[in-house]
């Protein structure tokens, strides 16, 4: 069988100070092809963005990944050194951020930050460099590549910051792209063009896409597969239609229902009660218990495995595993 | 009809602006352009517009927390700089950013109990007795009156400061943007909750957000500002159903899922918002729309009805549209 383009494989990554660990992400399995776009779907403190980490070796010095694996083409990622990482990141795996004007250097200009990445990965000279850069803004549908290559961040909107960002990613060619809450600074207008782009991308290389977002909307418009986070636990992982047509998991049906969309009427948006725990004090069963309307005493203590209640769709839930869906109460 | 709680009327602001350290000031930001409307008493009046579009700077203006330089606020109709000290403490803000807005070094019993202890006049335990009913209104546990603003989650100080803009029963609050700095299931809780204070108190809100969802389903009439202007005016509901100007087309049709809800076409607008410092002449929108003609870059459209409550700046709608 063919190895898929990146195998998630039941990940736990911790943060550690001297006397204890708390797991960030717990339990976290999943496979990107060439060609598909997998939206994980999470409020702050998920979990989401620290798995987005893991797979880039990234993670910040306290964190750590304590099992599991992550396998790019068949290669374990996990314990890899920093020189060998640094061979994939930014050539095979790359990565864009939520604040594109925060995450270019501000005293460097535009076309010296692209040929960086190029001039690193790249056996190139300096001058096919600046070509490949400037031909890599034009793709990304800047109207003047020349003059914003030797622009500064600074003088550049957020949106042209964020197409810099994506042209940066994708000038070595990669095989898979993560987006980390790639519009979530910018305007609605904005971020269409943007997801346009990164729509157009995938198309246009076949690049494997990882989309990180808080927003269902932006997901249901994007991505071929979702998984729902919360507390570090998957909660749901499902195709697009799936999730949309036939939510399983509380929390995911819940969200559906607290988010005001176009066409909501008048009625009282869904209140989810409470807040998310701390990760220092999650509870020992299902992370959502604390505010499920439906929790029992085995959610309190026993964690839900996933299980597959259709072809594809997993849900990590007791009840929603027995296809019990009743006693919702709003 | 019954005369309108505030009336703004052809309200500029603009904010000079230095080009380098050490030459005069040249040019203008022009944040709030001529900008007119009216808010009717218990009405939700949602301001909606992207980034720079002047939402804001309107809001600060309207409640004189930055000086205007031309046009009249009303008030009950009365000029808002001329009401007293008791009156004008019935215009009230809850801001956006929760973890800016109160003070880190005051406890939660503090922070909502200032209004009281500036206006004067309150004995202790009255005062006690008010910051006690305002947190069980906004759902905060009376338990956490001792408490500083960093023990707190963003949802929950966010309540906080609606609990103070409550203080000295207001009659009108602007809202700037209070849930975009909220994970999605608390904007939930936010969101009902202002609703729900709005039925007991009789609030009337100016309700400003760039989430278009959000707006919806707050608002009785939304106005979309774009660089300074408000370019269409309506009732909540129309604005979904027809968006007569092209820009707000674009604005909803840019939603993730409109075209599915709405059953409108996909409008990508090419390139950013132009430079409040040189607004386009003629139509500010003119160098994005899809439909621009000649006349849109030298002349300036006039709002123009369209339905009924329901106004539109663009020389290609409206009753005179050929």
């Amino acid at each position: 069988m063919k190895e898929p383009l990146l195998q998630v494989q039941d990940i736990r990554m911790v943060f550690r100070n001297k006397k204890q660990e708390f797991a960030a992400v717990d339990g976290l399995s999943f496979q990107v092809e060439r060609g598909e776009i997998l939206g994980i779907v999470g409020e702050s403190g998920s979990g989401k963005t620290m798995a987005s980490l893991s797979i880039m070796g990234l993670l910040p010095e306290q964190g750590a990944i304590a099992s599991g694996s992550i396998k790019y083409q068949g290669r374990e990622l996990v314990g890899l050194s920093d020189a060998e990482m640094c061979k994939i990141r930014g050539k095979e795996i790359s990565m864009i951020f939520q604040e594109p004007i925060m995450s270019l250097d501000q005293v460097f200009t535009v076309g010296n930050q692209l040929m960086e990445g190029i001039l690193t990965h790249e056996k190139m000279s300096r001058e096919e460099a600046q070509k490949r850069a400037l031909e890599m803004l034009n793709l990304v549908g800047i109207p003047s590549p020349e003059r914003v290559f030797h622009s500064y961040p600074f003088e550049l909107s957020g949106g042209m910051c964020q197409r810099v960002m994506i042209a940066i990613a994708l000038s070595c060619n990669p095989t898979l792209l993560i987006a980390d809450e790639p519009t979530t600074a910018l305007d609605v207008t904005v971020q269409a063009q943007i997801m346009d782009l990164l729509k157009k991308s995938r198309d246009k290389f076949n690049i494997g896409i990882i989309l990180i977002t808080h927003d269902l909307d932006v997901v249901k418009d994007m991505a071929d597969r979702i998984i729902v986070m919360y507390g570090g636990n998957m909660m749901e992982s499902a195709t697009r239609e799936q999730l949309f047509s036939n939510p399983a998991h509380p929390y995911t049906r819940g969200l559906l229902r607290a988010i005001p969309r176009l066409d909501t009427g008048d009625e009282r948006l869904f209140n989810i009660e409470g807040t998310v725990p701390d990760i220092r004090n999650m509870p020992a069963g299902c992370h959502f218990c604390t505010r499920c309307w439906n929790a029992q005493e085995r959610c309190k203590t026993q964690r839900p495995q996933l299980v597959e209640i259709e072809s594809g769709h997993f849900v990590a839930c007791h009840l929603a595993a027995e296809g019990r869906k009743e006693g919702e109460a709003v | 009809m019954s005369e309108p709680l505030l009336e703004v009327r052809n309200l500029k602001k603009y904010f000079p602006v230095q080009h380098g350290m050490f030459s005069s000031g040249k040019g203008f930001v022009h944040a709030v352009d001529g900008v007119s409307l009216t808010v009717e008493k218990g009405e939700t009046f949602g301001l909606v517009g992207e980034s720079g579009c002047g939402k804001s700077s309107l809001s600060r203006v309207i409640l004189g927390l930055v000086k205007r330089d031309s046009g009249d606020i009303l008030y009950k109709g009365q000029d808002v700089r001329t009401l007293s000290r008791s009156e004008r403490a019935k215009l009230r803000m809850v801001f956006q950013n929760p973890f800016a807005s109160l003070n880190p070094k005051e406890r939660v019993f503090d922070i909502i109990a200032e209004p009281y202890r500036i206006a004067g006049g309150f004995s202790h335990t009255q005062i006690q007795e008010e910051v006690l009913k305002l947190m069980d209104l906004v759902g905060l546990s009376r338990g956490y009156a001792t408490r500083y603003p960093h023990e707190f989650s963003g949802g929950q100080r966010q309540r906080i400061g609606i609990a103070r803009a409550l203080a000295m029963n207001p009659e009108f609050i602007v809202c700037d943007e209070p849930v975009s700095a909220l994970d999605v299931s608390i904007q939930a809780q936010i969101l009902n909750l202002l609703r729900d204070i709005q039925k007991e108190l009789g609030l009337t809100y100016v309700f400003i957000s760039h989430n278009l969802g959000v707006v919806k389903y707050i608002s009785d009439r939304i106005a979309v500002m774009y660089l300074g202007k408000i370019i269409e005016v309506s009732e909540a509901k129309d604005l979904y159903a027809s968006p007569a100007h092209p820009y707000t087309q674009a604005l909803l049709s840019a939603i993730p899922g409109a075209v599915e809800y709405l059953h409108i076409d996909r409008v990508l607008l090419q390139g950013d918002i132009p430079s409040p410092v040189n607004p386009p002449a003629g139509c500010r929108f003119c160098t994005r729309c899809p439909y621009a003609q000649e006349r849109c870059a030298t002349v300036e459209p006039e709002m123009r009805q369209v339905g009924e409550g329901h106004y539109a700046a663009c020389h290609l709608v409206g009753k005179e549209a050929e």
